[in-house]
């Protein structure tokens, strides 16, 4: 059985984000008006950190269930954490969660438990600014990536296996990443392959799709081929969209089109989850 | 009636006693002659915080008859102040005030035990199991293994999700007879005691001590029981 190792601190996943920083991110993108796909990217890695954090936080702190890197790729390849973890290429979640470059204060509607709803002021750490320069090595990026997991797997043989998340508008400037992406997915632990998801931020103005089984409804080219890039989602995944309402069909992949993936943290198995918490 | 309990826990393995979440009440072994008694165990959820205070506040007044019937809509507020000021909130780092925000959450499990009565009260996948004569005659509120998972229905310190928790209260009664065990269990060891019984094999579960108790467990985890906190309440009763 594949995918079922227990993470924990003695045991802990990775993480690492690949982001397109290069020239083309400067366009609009299709998802919200008024953003860029700069913009859209910064807040989709800052809300996958951010609930990544949660995840792992308890009473006392964040407990180091994940090592986590980012790696971002445009005017040149490496580590991308703003502020403090600055050229860190791997850290443990709990200095992530201690060490954003900032935090907003932000206001959220919440339900006032009496059928109203109340604003309510919340802390928004940000690791990211937007960047947007230079070409697209996503190749490149891929290989740091594989560098690094290929050292982080043979430290953690039996752990959960990695899961690399690249988000981008897909246009490689430095070949077709698919022979790069291929050798990223052949790194395993003895629970399984590594998976690697894909987040495709389109200029498009199209509704995000979310684990499609197939290609049929994606809408360009680049899309289609991340898609084929991405891994299938391991059946327990499958299962929790399931329980989440996320409509997948039989063979969902790691791919999502113009959204943020936030639900794949949801996705994560580190104990019981409270069903209201979203 | 005269009652013995007798109390096991551990915390899940790779966690300290500190960072043990379930709660039962009361908090000792005790032999007692009395013409009521009540009995409760929680299991606060791994993916939200302070929860270990939250399941501790339920069973404490579960015991004190402050969640049973109507009662219960009336006792949350207060029970969630309490929790809430059991909490050192100043200078929280963000991901704390946030989990603050989004409040604890528990499965909670009582027992009632009257003259030759019972009843039972559940949210969540805590289970009662009661036995006689080695043969298991109450399975509560769960009574097959295949119906555990990671997200049974819990309560929440946060108001915002009362309405719906209460809906999931499960009820149950029934009598008992002399010699009669109630095992109550969060739900690691729920789920691997009704694998037991599914595959014909009723366990014994008479500990001399701790230690005897804290290697069977480890023993079952690594024959497959889930690690994960554990909590075990034995309650005989006689006349």
């Amino acid at each position: 059985m594949s995918y079922v190792a227990e993470i924990s601190r003695v045991r802990p996943s990775c993480f690492i984000f690949l982001i397109d920083q290069s020239g083309s991110m400067q366009e609009a993108w299709g998802g919200e008006s008024g953003k860029n796909k700069a913009e859209a990217l910064s807040t989709i890695i800052n809300r996958l950190l951010q609930n990544l954090v949660l995840k792992c936080a308890k009473s006392e702190g964040v407990r180091d269930y994940y090592d986590v890197g980012v790696i971002g790729y445009g005017a040149a390849v490496g580590p991308a954490f703003s502020g403090p973890l600055s050229g860190k290429e791997l850290v443990p979640i709990g200095e992530v969660a201690n060490q954003p470059a900032r935090v907003e204060e932000r206001t959220k509607k919440v339900d006032d438990g009496a059928g109203g709803l109340i604003d309510h002021s919340i802390k928004f750490p940000v690791w990211f600014e937007a960047v947007a320069n230079g070409g697209t090595p996503m190749c490149q990026a891929m290989g740091r990536a594989q560098s690094i997991l290929g050292r982080w797997v043979t430290e953690q043989p039996t752990s959960f296996p990695p899961i690399v998340i690249n988000i981008t508008d897909g246009q490689a400037t430095d070949g077709d990443p698919a022979a790069a992406a291929n050798a990223l997915k052949d790194l395993k632990t003895e629970d399984g392959q590594l998976l690697l998801f894909n987040i495709h931020v389109s200029s498009m103005p199209a509704s995000p799709i979310e684990f499609p089984s197939d290609e049929s409804r994606l809408p360009d080219d680049y899309a289609k081929h991340l898609f084929r890039m991405s891994s299938p989602l391991p059946d327990y995944m499958k299962t929790v969209a399931r329980e989440e309402g996320i409509p997948v069909g039989d063979s969902p992949r790691g791919f999502v089109f113009n959204g943020d993936m936030v639900s794949v943290i949801r996705f994560l198995d580190i104990g019981t989850r409270a069903t209201s918490l979203r | 009636m005269l009652v013995t309990l007798r109390v096991f826990w551990t915390p899940k393995r790779g966690n300290t006693a500190e960072e043990y979440e379930d709660a039962f009440w009361p908090p000792k072994p005790l032999t007692i002659n009395s013409k009521l008694s009540r009995f409760a165990v929680a299991d606060g959820a791994t993916e939200t915080s302070f929860a270990g205070s939250w399941a501790q506040i339920l069973t404490r007044a579960y015991c004190r008859d402050q969640l049973s019937g109507k009662k219960i809509r009336k006792q949350l507020p207060r029970l969630r102040e309490e929790w809430f000021s059991s909490i050192e909130t100043h200078s929280l780092p963000w991901y704390a005030e946030q989990k603050l925000t989004d409040g604890a959450f528990a499965a909670l499990l009582g027992l009632t035990l009257s003259n030759g009565e019972w009843q039972a009260t559940a949210i969540g996948d805590s289970c009662l199991f009661q036995v006689r004569g080695g043969r298991v005659l109450t399975r509560f509120p769960i009574t097959n293994s295949e119906d555990f998972n990671n997200r049974p229905p819990l309560l929440s310190s946060n108001s915002s999700n009362w309405k719906n928790e209460l809906a999931t209260i499960a009820c149950a009664r029934g009598s008992w007879e002399p010699d009669d065990v109630f095992y109550m269990m969060t739900d690691a060891m729920a789920c691997w005691f009704l694998r037991s019984i599914e595959s014909g094999v009723q366990p014994e579960m008479v500990f001399d001590c701790d230690q005897e108790f804290h290697r069977w467990i480890e023993d079952l985890r690594e024959s497959g029981m889930r690690n994960d906190d554990v909590t075990l309440l034995r309650i005989t009763v006689g006349q």
